[in-house]
């Protein structure tokens, strides 16, 4: 199991807006999203990188 | 030759000479429709008395030598996202199957300007994403012609017109100009307004097009742009830097074995030919892009799907519903990430004219429920780089191969230089048996 604490943030808000069956289903696709925030959050940017 | 075997370029030249007639032109596409249309399914709508009404408007003038532009009495296709006035605009959903628009898109009123005749609106995905139409790939009618430009794709591929125009946000023009064996290409972004776009992600969203020769994509860039892009002297040399990191990774056995036999080919003809080392800001494509695509899809959507889930595909359903939960310091976050990667690709260039890569995974994959993965155009949509797809091969299926050739944003003059030099190379000249 992913140590990931993302995931379970992301299946809470999904459990919220769309309710518990609908969240299971998205599991893997969370799991996945949760990966590439954890990526994307380890990316090194500066002040200067503007959006 | 036959008028619907005609290129972009041959027919507009033919037209301008007086030796196609615009009426018999389109008379014969519509007979090729006829011939072969209920088999691809390319097309979500064909106004064929407009059509022919606008044809003989462009043999009169023709025929007095007024011609409205380089496009003058060519016939192209619209994907089925670009709103066109008084043709319905159904974005691949049946919330829109009746909805007309009051006015052109943007690229659509510069090709009229530039001459060309509305053919058709041709089959889109489900809103430019994932959830597959009814097209059928013209060389073997069990595979999918990829998405989500699959319409435009099939259509010029089984010679339905010589041109037509589609939309790329991750690959939706390069893996279908791949699947179909064409030539595709996208160039940067601000090369071609959006506006009338019906949008899938407004920042990774871009107008492409296709045709069966590198000229005539030039031809139909050439009628759209902004701002001229300036051409080079032709060149028969460039510096190709291939790229094997990642993308062989992801390729077929095949289709890495048949892009190496093309780089030895270009050597051997000339060419640098250099292998790339890529960033390390390029493990960050993928993270980058889905997570900018995912916010954009859900706030694009926000309100329809609100009010109507249950017309939404389980594909972009996902889309959305993952973007919901996403908050603004997330998309932030990707943007500015996304920023750093395009200075770092970028840099490339400095000892490349142009990328090489395969143009998708392999050949087309068998079966019309998915539209193929996007996984080899989704690097260079991220960094805007212009971006063409040029048949030259066929795999042992018999299904064509492309390769995917890249440029510095803004550079499509080079662009086109170089991939007519590689077709010139390859001379790819199969078609479909259809």
């Amino acid at each position: 199991m992913s140590d990931n604490p993302l995931i379970e943030i992301l299946s809470e808000r999904a459990m919220e807006k769309f309710g518990h069956q609908r969240a299971e289903k998205l599991r893997s696709e969370i799991e996945q999203l949760a990966d590439e925030l954890k990526k994307l959050y380890s990316a090194p940017v500066e002040p200067l990188d503007e959006p | 030759m036959s008028p619907e075997d005609l290129s972009l370029v041959e027919a507009a030249a033919a037209i301008r000479a007086g030796e196609l007639s615009p009426v018999q032109y389109v008379l014969s596409l519509f007979t090729r429709m006829s011939q072969v249309e209920l088999r691809v399914q390319a097309w979500t709508t064909v106004d064929h008395e407009n059509v022919l009404a606008e044809a003989r408007k462009c043999e009169t003038e023709a025929a007095k030598k007024q011609f409205r532009g380089p496009l003058h009495g060519v016939p192209v296709g619209i994907k089925d996202i670009f709103y066109t006035k008084d043709l319905r605009t159904t974005m691949g959903s049946q919330l829109f199957e009746n909805f007309v628009p009051s006015y052109d898109a943007h690229a659509v009123k510069r090709l009229k300007a530039a001459g060309a005749i509305v053919l058709g609106k041709s089959v889109t995905t489900m809103f430019a994403n994932l959830d597959p139409g009814p097209t059928r790939n013209p060389w073997n009618l069990a595979h999918t012609p990829g998405g989500s430009s699959s319409g435009s794709a099939a259509a010029v591929a089984a010679r339905m017109c010589p041109a037509a125009i589609g939309s790329q946000t991750v690959g939706s023009v390069g893996r279908p100009g791949a699947f179909n064996g064409i030539v595709s290409l996208v160039p940067t972004r601000e090369r071609i307004g959006l506006q009338g776009v019906f949008p899938l992600a407004w920042s990774l969203d871009h107008v492409g097009m296709f045709g069966r020769a590198v000229a005539d994509v030039e031809l139909m860039l050439d009628s759209m742009t902004e701002s001229p892009v300036q051409k080079l002297p032709e060149r028969r040399s460039f510096r190709i830097g291939v790229v094997r990191d990642f993308f062989y990774e992801n390729a077929t056995p095949e289709a890495r074995s048949l892009n190496e036999t093309l780089a030895g080919k270009l050597a051997a003809s000339g060419f640098q030919v250099e292998e790339v080392r890529l960033p390390p800001t390029f493990d960050l494509t993928q993270p980058t892009l889905r997570t900018i695509l995912r916010a954009e899809v859900a706030s694009i959507h926000e309100q329809l799907f609100a009010a109507h889930p249950e017309s939404y595909g389980e594909k972009i359903r996902v889309m959305i519903e993952t973007g919901m939960v996403l908050e603004a310091a997330d998309y932030i976050r990707a943007r500015r990430v996304r920023r750093r990667y395009q200075r770092d690709m970028a840099g490339l260039f400095e000892k490349f004219d142009v990328l090489l890569t395969p143009a998708a995974r392999g050949t087309a994959p068998e079966g019309i429920g998915s539209t193929g993965d996007p996984v080899m155009n989704g690097p260079w949509t991220l960094a805007d780089f212009p971006t063409m797809t040029v048949p030259h091969a066929l795999g042992s299926n018999g299904l064509p191969i492309g390769a995917q050739l890249s440029a510095a944003p803004l550079q499509e003059g080079l662009l086109l230089e170089a991939a007519k030099a590689v077709e010139s190379v390859v001379g790819f000249s199969a078609r479909p048996a259809l």
